[in-house]
């Protein structure tokens, strides 16, 4: 009986959030409607304590009597753990995710839309095709345009379609993210911030000082989750760059790197700062000439990881040594089997891993066939966020 | 004199190999003896905290003077060992492990001392010591696997033989006792929680051992 009443109060609860009702005028429609104040009531702490930014709003403009509900609600709109340091809260990126929202809901209301624009876009390539085929040399004459550089030309057809495709695969993923994130009630960013880079490479040079332009970082994450009965805050991004180099007949290269970045809070400042990175001949030597090397009772570890921190090897390497007790290698380990080659930075408070590699590569999803989300595609992308996160979870028992 | 100087040649490649595989086991020797005192760290520091917990326990479970008894021997006989018998050790090592589970299952029916902060604390910093005993373990096997097979492969058994490079025992776990270790023990002692005794001062054999 009780289920029944909370279940239709959170559909009552659902349906005036919508309207944007005062919550204290949704309680009294339940009164209305027969469910006692007290299961309302429960139901609007609820709501709050999971940070649902809609209702948060209404919060703010009319205000609640109900202490619980403020307590929530204030609980909430607490800022979370950032490495940059930077003021985060539920509603910070609430315009970028009603942007996200209000897209999903245009191709929800006509799932043709993608299919559609697809076709038209291919239309130029279809036209391209067929006057290939009936005009005689159109497609060789195109080809030998402008120095052989008519090639470029011929393909311009392809273009608006690739970009279209390529637009809808990104927008798959962020709603897919965003989902999780409303989910696992966790901060979602789904934008492209180059001003946080500026921020985050004074920090972590080591790990962000990379490439000469377009320097971002995008689909970011902040929350909260349980690791043995202990909290682990977290903020999880992609930080994305650009190499631009100039070989030797003048021929600019242009390559976008993208690499997987995970910063997890200690309980505690670390004593000793030091970084963690893929280990191979040129490093080793590097290290033996500067005599700087740091080899642990591990050969398994001394194999796959360099030690980088600055000081001398006297001064540092006992604090490097204790810090990285058995457990914890034998953790690193199993990350690097689990996540291939990562560089793991050890400063103050935070530990930062950043691998290559995507997150999330094929997708079950397709709205060129059907506009929803694949749960397998949550699922898997849950999978590997919950692993990084638990492994660190594990690594931080012994660090704390 | 071409052939002459082939000869130097293949020589001294000969020699840099030999100086190569003959430093290459003497390193290998040497993590598994720097992973042999990895664990023997951890060991040591079970060993430290041991005392710490029966005196927590005694004060609420002084009834329990057996199961006390047993991990002040257990504890006793893996200190008594001779750390170049790795299965002797391994053993002691095992039994003091499923000793200690016990203890830690006897908090079960005596909720004073389950609530006690020592005790919580101490059963923390053991199940973290544990974990740092079998990561240990695990790097000073692998250590031990990277040497035996320098020491029965060739070109290195060669110069293994000769200096008398002999392969290292693994410290392993019984795969019953690693069931043991994983398994929390399920402990009866016929005890409700409407007849768990007082705390009193015990008198226990475990006090002269310690």
């Amino acid at each position: 009986m009780d289920n029944d009443l909370h279940q239709r109060m959170q559909r009552l609860a659902a349906r005036e959030l919508k309207k944007g009702t005062n919550p204290a005028q949704v309680t009294e429609l339940a009164l209305q409607q027969g469910i006692p104040n007290d299961i309302a009531n429960a139901e609007l702490v609820r709501l709050a304590a999971t940070g649902n930014s809609m209702f948060l709003g209404l919060l703010k403009k009319f205000g609640s009597r109900s202490e619980q509900i403020n307590a929530a609600a204030q609980k909430s709109l607490q800022q979370v753990w950032d490495p940059a340091g930077e003021a985060i809260t539920l509603n910070t990126f609430e315009a970028a995710q009603a942007k996200l929202q209000g897209t999903t809901k245009k191709y929800l209301e006509r799932p043709t839309l993608p299919r559609r624009n697809l076709l038209l876009l291919l239309l130029p390539i279809v036209a391209t095709a067929l006057l290939s085929i009936f005009v005689p040399g159109f497609a060789q004459g195109i080809i030998q345009l402008d120095d052989g550089n008519g090639i470029f030309l011929f393909l311009m057809p392809f273009l608006p379609a690739t970009i279209y495709v390529g637009y809808v695969f990104s927008l798959q993923r962020d709603i897919i993210k965003m989902l999780i994130a409303q989910e696992e009630n966790w901060i979602y960013s789904p934008s492209e911030r180059p001003e946080r880079w500026q921020v985050l490479v004074k920090k972590y040079p080591e790990l962000f000082r990379k490439g000469n332009t377009g320097q971002n970082f995008q689909d970011e994450f902040w929350g909260t989750t349980e690791y043995h009965g202990k909290s682990v805050q977290f903020w999880a991004a992609i930080f994305e760059y650009v190499v631009e180099s100039t070989d030797s007949k003048g021929r600019k290269n242009r390559s976008t790197h993208r690499k997987n970045v995970f910063a997890i809070k200690l309980h505690k400042r670390l004593t000793s700062d030091f970084r963690l990175e893929p280990e191979h001949l040129g490093i080793r030597m590097l290290n033996f000439f500067r005599k700087k090397e740091i080899d642990t009772e591990s050969a398994a570890f001394n194999k796959t990881f360099a030690v980088f921190y600055n000081g001398s090897k006297v001064e540092k390497q006992l604090e490097i040594v204790k810090t990285l007790s058995p457990s914890v290698q034998v953790r690193l380990l199993e990350m690097k089997e689990q996540f291939g080659r990562f560089t793991l930075q050890f400063r103050d408070d935070a530990i930062v891993i950043a691998f290559p590699g995507r997150m999330m590569r094929w997708m079950k999803t397709n709205f060129f066939l059907r506009v929803a989300v694949d749960d397998r595609d949550k699922a898997a992308l849950r999978e590997r966020l919950r692993s990084v996160l638990d492994i660190s979870g594990d690594i931080l028992r012994f660090l704390d | 004199m071409e052939i002459l100087l082939i000869i130097v040649g293949a020589v001294v490649l000969l020699g840099a190999l030999y100086v190569v595989l003959f430093n290459g086991l003497v390193t290998a020797k040497q993590k598994v003896k720097e992973a042999w005192s990895g664990i023997d760290v951890q060991l040591k520091r079970r060993y430290d905290l041991i005392p710490n917990l029966i005196n927590t326990v005694k004060g609420y479970a002084a009834h329990e003077a057996q199961t006390l008894n047993q991990v002040v021997e257990a504890r006793a006989k893996a200190m008594a060992v001779s750390s170049s018998d790795k299965t002797a050790q391994a053993a002691a090592e095992n039994q003091l492990s499923s000793t200690l589970k016990s203890i830690f299952a006897l908090s079960e029916s005596y909720p004073d001392l389950k609530a006690n902060q020592n005790f919580l604390e101490l059963q923390t910093e053991l199940s973290e010591t544990e974990d740092q005993i079998a990561s240990a373990r695990r790097i000073y096997n692998n250590n031990v696997t990277a040497y035996n097979v320098k020491v029965h492969t060739f070109p290195s058994n060669v110069i293994a033989k000769r200096h008398n490079f002999g392969e290292e025992q693994f410290f392993e776990v019984d795969p019953s006792e690693q069931t043991a270790i994983k398994e929390t023990p399920k402990v009866d002692f016929g005890i409700t929680e409407n007849t768990v005794p007082q705390p009193e001062k015990p008198v226990l054999e475990a006090d002269k051992n310690l």
